[in-house]
Parts: structure tokens; C-alpha cells; sequence
């Protein structure tokens, strides 16, 4: 069995284990009811999301440093991770917050700074696709990235520095305000979708270095 | 809409999009691969 396919069964198994643990093994929240089960699937995404920036960060910075090419792989795979779970990541929450504040969306400093690195992904891709030169387009996006990843501390202290509607931290170091199995089931959620995360790096990264190959890049 | 409508929506936009970039990313491999189905025609 490869690691490949090693990541993506143990992926399968922990998603499967969180699922049951977010709907069936954890009660519901006092003021949100059975809402709060979606926060078991939108807090991962946004970690996902997270994980994938700072992975475009870190092979950004090296291959404009050593221009090898199979950094480039690793930044432009993860750009798109990036975009992948930071779409997810406003789709899951749109989705809790028309039942629970009552509307799809609202210029809360929290939704729009996470719109932001959604768009400036988005812009990562792009450049790399409308890029005359390859070579050309693959620094442009890996600059647009590690830009790009300016934008996830606001993100996340946006809810500290702001007055917003989006609720602050539920973990932090001091306190964590979660009963034990709201807790188990978004630590288990949270183990899965990193896992995932690694196996479709593994995955985008493979596909890459391939086509690299094929278009004797 | 019932909370279960909201939360099976939440679930399946999820499992739904990342098993379509699954098995768009496998397609992709099985077809950059030198030793693929038109490799192995030559």
C-alpha cells in the first residue's frame, strides 16, 4: 500500500469517526440546538484553509529563493487547497448563519476579511494562468500567495480587534469554552481534515509534478 | 427548513466537492501518467 493511499484510507476512517462523533456522539448547544453540528465541519475547513496558506507561505518563499521547480509544485498545489477550503469555508458558514443570524451574508469584519483571501487565491491562480511565460507566472503567483497570507492573522484576530458578529475564539490558550464531547467531536473533525489536507497535497503535488514533466518543465 | 435540512446541506457541500476534486485529481493522474492508457498505445 503506498503513503498516498496509506493518508487517503486513514482520511476515510477519521472523517468517517468525525461525522458520527459531530451528528450523533455530541449533544446540542444550548443557545444554537442542533446548528452547532455544522460548526463541526466549518471550523475544519477554515483550519484546512489555514493550513493551505501557510504551505503556499513556506514553498512561496523557497522557490523564489531557490527556484527549484518542485516548489513550485508544492506553492501552486496548495494555492489551490486554499481556494478550495476558503470556498468552503464561507459556503459552510453562510450556510449556519442564515438559520441562526438570519441572513446569508453580512459585512462582518470576520466574513469579509475571509472573502478577501478567497479573492486574493483566486488572483494566486489567475496570474499563474494568464502568464505568457510559465516561468514568469509561477513567480507572480507564488508573490500573490505569500501577499495573500498577510491576510490570515487579520482573519483570525478579527474577532479581537473588531466589534463583529461572528462569536470570538472558543479555544484559546487561557480557556476553552466547549463542553468535552462539543470538544472530542471538533478535535476529531479537526485530526480528519488534516489528514485529508495532507492526502490531497500528496495527491495535487503528484499531478503536478507529472504535468511538469509531460510539458518538459 | 428543518435544523437537519441546514446540516445535511453543510455535510454534502463538503462531501460532494472534495470527493469531485478526488476523482478529478485521480482522472489527472491516471492521464499524466507516461505508462497511462495512451502511453501504453505507442
Amino acid at each position: 500500500m503506498s503513503g498516498s493511499a496509506v493518508l487517503g484510507t486513514a482520511a476515510m476512517l477519521l472523517l468517517a469517526g468525525a461525522v458520527y462523533a459531530g451528528l450523533v456522539a455530541s449533544p446540542p448547544d444550548a443557545f444554537q440546538g442542533d446548528y452547532v453540528r455544522i460548526m463541526y465541519v466549518h471550523v475544519p475547513t477554515a483550519w484546512t484553509a489555514y493550513l493551505a496558506v501557510a504551505t503556499t507561505l513556506v514553498a512561496g518563499v523557497l522557490f523564489l529563493w531557490k527556484r527549484d521547480p518542485r516548489y513550485d509544485a508544492l506553492t501552486r498545489s496548495a494555492t489551490e487547497l486554499a481556494v478550495l477550503f476558503t470556498g468552503l469555508t464561507l459556503a459552510t458558514g453562510s450556510i449556519w448563519g442564515r438559520p441562526v443570524w438570519g441572513v446569508w451574508w453580512t459585512w462582518d469584519a470576520r466574513l469579509v476579511t475571509t472573502a478577501i483571501l478567497f479573492l486574493i487565491y483566486c488572483a494566486a491562480l489567475l496570474v499563474r494562468a494568464l502568464a505568457d511565460d510559465p516561468r514568469r507566472g509561477a513567480r507572480l503567483g507564488a508573490v500573490v500567495g505569500i501577499l495573500g497570507a498577510v491576510d490570515v492573522p487579520l482573519i483570525h484576530y478579527s474577532v479581537v480587534w473588531f466589534r463583529t458578529l461572528h462569536q470570538p475564539p472558543s479555544i484559546t490558550r487561557g480557556e476553552i469554552a466547549l463542553a468535552p464531547p462539543m470538544l472530542r467531536a471538533l478535535l476529531l473533525s479537526v485530526l480528519a481534515f488534516t489528514v485529508l489536507f495532507a492526502y490531497l497535497l500528496a495527491l495535487r503535488v503528484r499531478v503536478a509534478r507529472l504535468e511538469d514533466v509531460g510539458d518538459g518543465g | 427548513m428543518t435544523p437537519a435540512l441546514w446540516i445535511a446541506l453543510a455535510y454534502g457541500l463538503v462531501a460532494a466537492t472534495v470527493l469531485l476534486y478526488v476523482l478529478r485529481l485521480r482522472r489527472r493522474l491516471r492521464q499524466a501518467r507516461p505508462h497511462g492508457r495512451e502511453g501504453g498505445k505507442s
